[in-house]
């Protein structure tokens, strides 16, 4: 029965967020997909245009990595900072704490399924057509979800006594964002260090993606089954 | 009235960790040894000073705290805190928030559903309440935090001076409906500062100072104790 309750309150919480979130702008939803467009642009114009690293189908490569990549941020950073924010509910009613990363969870979740099915269809126009390795694609979506959930709700339970953890966690994600082949291929990367690429799940995931939505090949199932 | 325990207290304290610079911090006891049997249907008034642990002593009774020492025993009821304007988020519409709040509080989203008419009745708000509440005057915003609140139905009402929302004539009903509530067969610990208060609306009252039990009683006694003190102090 409270299960019930709890499930009823994540469900309404999550779209009262959202709907928040849209009110506060002018245009509302749209910034969600503007958002990465305009990430994706400006790293388009210093590594596709500047630098010329750019690899051939730069724009769908690049944006590919940047939508999973910003899902994961996106989720740890409003998550890790949850429990502490709620802490004003907290005081007055008793609430499993884990519902307030699992609030954030969800909002996030949502907002990337609009902006992924907005790269699917970017993809379909660009030419990279459905194959059958999308069969796997949820399997990815899933254990990306895994990992990101199990990070989020971790943090989430450690910012509250440590606080200056939040401050880390910022810099540890850009760190990881310069790794995990975003916007390069690790195929440019030397070959002592690939075996410490691969380390990074992130890495592996953002390359899931890429052979199954580009590339119609199956993505590396022992990788993803040790993040797993 | 019966005298059947509701929630018993012995010694009981609770620290808050207060920092002192890095790396070092102490415990700060906002209820030091507090002992008291709350009993069924009574209307229970808890005095003291700002900072005396009044609050404090609200979040254990309501569970969402436990003591740090001493022992705590509920006798199997339910206790929860009149919080108005919980979780309101300022871009929603009233009738969004009550849902939310209500949801916050521990209603069902059945329950909410079936009285949220009776909820936009009592808020007074007419065709505000399809309105985000960024647009509510501070008034407004009271009633319905009052609205959506007293739709809740613990066993034990633990309040934290809410009485007064809202505009006079409000206030009125919104005090009318605590008084109907305080008289009826509910359990009530009203804290508060101000010793009119509690003299008209608890049978029984008990005073705390430093986190410390300073007396219990009648409420007229008590009353007079901490008046006495408090003129002392002048």
């Amino acid at each position: 029965m409270n299960l019930r309750r709890y499930l009823d309150l994540i469900i309404y919480k999550t779209f009262a967020d959202l709907r928040s979130e849209a009110a506060k702008t002018y245009i509302g939803f749209l910034w969600w997909v503007l958002d990465p467009i305009i990430f994706m642009t400006i790293f388009y114009i210093v590594f596709g245009l500047l630098m010329q690293r750019g690899t051939e189908n730069y724009v769908p490569f690049l944006l590919t990595g940047l939508v999973a990549w910003r899902w994961f941020q996106a989720t740890i950073i409003h998550g890790a900072n949850a429990i502490l924010a709620g802490r004003g509910l907290m005081r007055q009613v008793y609430i499993p704490k884990i519902l307030f990363p699992l609030i954030n969870i969800m909002t996030d979740l949502l907002k990337f399924i609009v902006v992924l099915a907005i790269l699917l269809v970017f993809l379909w126009f660009y030419g990279f057509g459905i194959n059958v390795s999308y069969l796997a694609f949820p399997l990815v979506l899933l254990v990306q979800f895994t990992l990101i959930a199990g990070l989020t709700i971790l943090l989430s339970g450690l910012v509250p006594f440590l606080p200056d953890l939040r401050l880390l966690v910022e810099h540890i994600l850009q760190l990881m964002f310069f790794v995990s082949g975003i916007f390069y291929d690790a195929s440019q990367i030397p070959e002592q260090y690939k075996m410490y690429f691969y380390l990074n799940p992130m890495a592996n995931i953002v390359e899931a993606y890429r052979s199954i939505l580009m590339y119609g090949q199956w993505p590396d199932w022992s990788a993803l089954s040790v993040i797993f | 009235m019966s005298h059947q325990l509701a929630i018993s207290l012995s010694n009981v304290g609770a620290y808050y960790w207060r920092q002192e610079g890095y790396f070092r911090r102490s415990r700060y006891w906002a209820l030091n040894n507090v002992s008291f049997n709350l009993y069924h249907s009574e209307s229970l008034g808890v005095i003291g000073r700002n900072g005396a642990g009044k609050s404090t002593l609200l979040q254990l009774l309501a569970g969402i705290i436990k003591p740090d020492r001493g022992e705590l025993v509920n006798y199997g009821v339910t206790a929860s805190l009149l919080s108005l304007q919980l979780g309101f988020i300022p871009y929603l519409t009233g009738r969004q928030n009550a849902y939310l709040s209500g949801l916050l509080l521990g209603l069902e989203k059945s329950l909410i559903a079936e009285r949220i008419e009776e909820i936009k009745a009592f808020s007074e708000l007419g065709d505000f309440f399809e309105q985000s509440i960024n647009t509510y005057s501070s008034g407004m915003k009271a009633r319905l935090g009052f609205s959506v609140a007293f739709q809740l139905d613990p066993d034990i009402l633990l309040v934290d001076e809410v009485l007064g929302v809202g505009d006079s004539e409000f206030r009125t009903k919104s005090a009318d409906m605590m008084r109907k509530k305080i008289r009826s067969d509910k359990t009530i610990v009203l804290v508060s500062h101000n010793p009119l208060m509690i003299k008209q609306l608890c049978d029984r009252a008990i005073w705390i100072e430093k986190g410390v039990v300073q007396a219990e009683g009648s409420t007229d006694e008590v009353i007079r104790a901490y008046e006495a003190r408090a003129n002392a102090s002048k």
